[in-house]
């Protein structure tokens, strides 16, 4: 999109006389960022009804269904309720810090979708090094999380930010060495050839072509929700013991941020599973899909997967209790870790005596 | 149990709670839709009162009989004008049904006592069959619900 408005610039005389040329680029950038962050906005409002859907579901209660066609709409009537809320700023709290810490988290989970593929030609930047840029910038999230824990001035907060470090920089070793299983396969960082090797029947995803894949799909997503802070990795934000963990002094606005920081970050590995080991928009059988139709059927079929790993993660949330802090340490370094290890080797290996194919 | 044991134990245990969650998913949820539904009520609920205002003589025996002196009665025999109850005072005990000789005056099944708008007063005048709340047996139809279903 960044390239096709930058491209009228080169194409339209009456633009290259009357305009600025860097204006072209830099309206290609804001509206692919608007749409990009409409979508993922949007969406992650929609997973928190998802959420409270299924949760009642499986409590047999029904969940909300008033605000809007079966309460699609709820998330705007929260958002609304939070806007209107006071924004309090605890007195003993570092002002300046307090108030930045949650847009870097806001923007760590958010500029992660930089390199998403979302369909076919749907990539806001088609990068090479694309995975490794999202696991990276990814982890600034846990820089805003410090800033807020520690800025807070509260015991539940800082006791919520030291856990949540901790598991967050310890879960992305498991994350990244996971997901290398279809890097080392593939052979390229870039998202878009990832699941362009993916297309023809369903076999081809990567999670079937190779046990070493199979194996990281589990790891990854397992890592992925200790990533997130879901449960039952969610000790960082135990509501029982702890409030809410590094957000528990954040108002209004400031905690709608934080949410949807989360819930962004629930979509984002959702689509990252489904990108790099399920296929992304391929369907499972041999179609051409670069066409108009195509791209339209490609980019639904992502989203619904990612709304399949979606489910999953909420159902696994709404069953399982909370892990021990060791326990998560153990599980992390001693299971996950060790494993996806071999997962990688495994993968070298196959690379090494079929010649990557 | 050993480390593989363990692997295999922590994956055997999530998959029982998974599918315990599973199956409560398909469950048919257990709320009532409050406006809309109603709760059920066994038959003998003493919930408002239901009046049968061309039976009442006006004997007064229910007024008497009331421990907290709620219920008014206007009018000759036969021919009330006016039998109001006060549902702030009322405690739904019963006792005005049993004296009643003519067996004019029951308890109902409706529990409802909210309305959508602020209202003025608590007394609920049975024979105009209106009162201050949207209870459908008293304000919405006068009249409409008063005669005892059986």
């Amino acid at each position: 999109m960044k390239d096709y408005i930058d491209g009228l610039w080169s194409k339209h005389a009456f633009l290259q006389d009357n305009l600025p040329v860097g204006l072209g680029y830099t309206t290609g950038i804001l509206l692919a960022c608007t749409a990009v962050l409409l979508l993922v906005s949007l969406f992650a409002g929609e997973i928190v009804w998802m959420e409270r859907r299924i949760a009642g579901r499986i409590q047999a209660r029904i969940g909300p269904n008033r605000v809007g066609p079966q309460g699609l709409l709820q998330f705007l009537a929260d958002g609304l309720k939070l806007m209107a809320k006071e924004d309090i700023i605890p007195s003993g709290a570092d002002r300046m810090v307090f108030l930045i810490a949650p847009y870097i988290v806001f923007a760590g989970a958010f500029a992660a979708f930089a390199a998403m593929p979302f369909g076919y030609g749907l990539v806001p930047a088609d990068m090479n090094f694309g995975l490794f840029f999202m696991l990276s910038i990814s982890s600034i999230e846990v820089v805003g999380v410090i800033m807020a824990g520690w800025a807070s001035n509260s015991k539940w907060s800082i006791l919520g930010t030291m856990r949540e470090v901790a598991q967050m920089i310890s879960y992305e070793m498991p994350l990244a060495i996971s997901s290398l299983t279809v890097v080392v396969l593939a052979g390229t960082l870039n998202l878009t050839d990832i699941v362009q090797q993916q297309s023809g029947w369903i076999w081809s995803w990567w999670v079937f072509r190779s046990p070493a894949t199979f194996v990281g799909f589990f790891i990854f997503f397992t890592a992925a929700l200790a990533a997130l802070k879901r449960a039952p990795f969610d000790l960082p934000e135990a509501e029982s013991e702890l409030v809410a963990g590094f957000h528990t002094e954040y108002t209004g606005f400031r905690f709608a941020i934080f949410f949807l920081a989360e819930y962004a970050g629930m979509f984002f590995f959702a689509l990252l599973t489904s990108v790099l080991f399920f296929g992304g928009w391929h369907i499972g059988v041999p179609i051409d899909l670069s066409t108009g139709f195509g791209r339209a059927l490609g980019f639904l079929v992502l989203f619904g997967k990612s709304a399949a790993f979606l489910s999953i993660m909420i159902w696994i949330r709404w069953s399982l209790p909370r892990y021990r802090v060791d326990k998560v340490m153990y599980l992390c370094y001693k299971v996950l870790l060790p494993w996806s290890v071999v997962a990688v080797v495994v993968a070298a290996l196959q690379v090494l005596i079929t010649g990557g194919r | 149990m050993g480390y593989l044991g363990r692997i295999w134990h922590g994956v055997a245990t999530t998959a029982v709670g998974m599918k315990l969650t599973w199956r409560h998913f398909f469950t048919k949820p257990t709320t009532i839709q409050y406006p809309e539904e109603g709760a059920y009520f066994s038959p003998y609920e003493r919930g408002l009162h239901e009046f049968e205002p061309d039976k009442c003589i006006s004997c007064q025996l229910c007024a008497k009989a009331c421990p907290v002196d709620c219920i008014e009665i206007v009018g000759p025999k036969l021919a009330v004008t006016k039998y109001e109850i006060d549902y702030a005072k009322c405690l739904f005990c019963g006792l005005c049904v049993d004296p009643c000789p003519v067996d004019c005056i029951h308890m109902g099944q409706q529990y409802d006592l909210t309305s959508f708008e602020r209202v003025e007063g608590t007394k609920i005048d049975f024979v105009k069959g209106e009162g201050p709340w949207r209870t459908a047996r008293t304000s919405a139809a006068p009249g409409a619900g008063l005669q005892r279903e059986v």
